[in-house]
């Protein structure tokens, strides 16, 4: 029999399910964790496998909730790193969009980064947001509907300096088109395609 | 047992330090879910943390040391309890811990892991 150092209790070993405060998903139940807890001050300790699966777990759940999101909440990479004014370099590399501090999704080999934790990560270098509080801004989308403006702002200078390089080169002929919110609220700038440039050379 | 005031911790950081090395520790639910919370960490980085930690007295400097404080609980007997704050320790994060060694296990406890306040 183990005794608790703190209250000299009983520390009992057993796999039960525990509460874990996830940030998008709130308050949540681990199944099958392996926990020595104290029968007197309920103190819960785990050891180095234990933890590392309870978080391992966790990351499962959270990765779930994410691509359970209609796609057309995410943006691609290209679009992320050019809304936050880094390069796709900075983008893979940052530790903590490493670490999770902004949502993001794969499919095939292309991440997809989900909108409100972009915004929310340029603002505060923290895009981990309760996910049911993104379902808030359905209800009340003019919060949302004004970042996608200021996006398009952003997206459309990068675009007018494309612009003018590309007429410093007198290339005009292959200007980018400006970006604009598509019918299903998605970013599109209808860029020249390859008939486009056949037609100039 | 050493005082609460004292500049010295109840557990040799050495000591603590080695047995980490060993895997003879268990972490407290509260300080895994901590971590994540404020860090986005797992228990690695945790422990990546502690192994770099100093037992110098953090008032004396507190950008460079990190032994904080020795505390007891309100238990009877009470049992100490190391706090060590540390600034910029890893991925420029500012860290406040505490800890101790189970005198029942002899095993390091990790009982609290957050981000220091005002860091």
């Amino acid at each position: 029999m183990t005794l608790c150092a703190l209250c000299s209790g009983t520390i009992n070993k057993a796999a039960k399910s525990v509460e874990f405060n996830s940030i998008p998903l709130g308050k949540i139940l681990v199944p099958d964790i392996l926990v020595y807890e104290c029968e007197k001050c309920l103190d819960q300790t785990l050891d180095n496998e234990q933890s590392d699966l309870l978080i391992r777990k966790v990351k499962e759940l959270e990765n779930k909730a994410f691509a359970q999101l209609p796609i057309g909440e995410f943006m691609s990479a290209k679009e992320t790193y050019g809304y936050l004014g880094i390069s796709k370099q900075a983008l893979s590399k940052d530790k903590k969009i490493k670490r999770g501090f902004i949502y993001s999704v794969k499919i095939g080999t292309q991440s997809f980064y989900y909108k409100k934790s972009v915004f929310r990560f340029k603002e505060t270098r923290d895009g981990r947001i309760p996910l049911q509080e993104t379902q808030e801004n359905k209800n009340n989308p003019k919060e949302f509907e004004s970042k996608m403006e200021e996006m398009l702002e952003h997206l459309n200078a990068i675009n007018a300096e494309i612009q003018n390089t590309y007429l410093s080169l007198e290339i005009d002929s292959i200007l980018p088109k400006p970006y604009n919110l598509n019918q299903k609220g998605k970013l599109a700038n209808n860029q020249n395609n390859e008939k486009d440039l056949a037609n100039a050379s | 047992m050493s005082d609460p005031t004292s500049k010295k911790p109840s557990y040799p950081l050495e000591e603590v330090q080695k047995k980490i090395r060993r895997n003879e520790y268990r972490i407290t639910l509260q300080a895994i879910n901590d971590a994540d919370t404020f860090f986005g960490w797992e228990r690695k980085d945790i422990i990546e943390c502690l192994l770099k930690l100093n037992d110098k007295y953090h008032n004396d400097d507190k950008d460079n040391n990190h032994f904080y404080k020795t505390d007891k609980n309100l238990n009877d007997p009470p049992h100490m309890m190391d706090v060590y704050r540390a600034k910029k320790i890893k991925d420029d994060c500012n860290v406040y811990t505490h800890l101790y060694i189970s005198n029942t296990e002899k095993i390091v406890v990790i009982n609290s892991f957050k981000k220091l306040k005002g860091g």
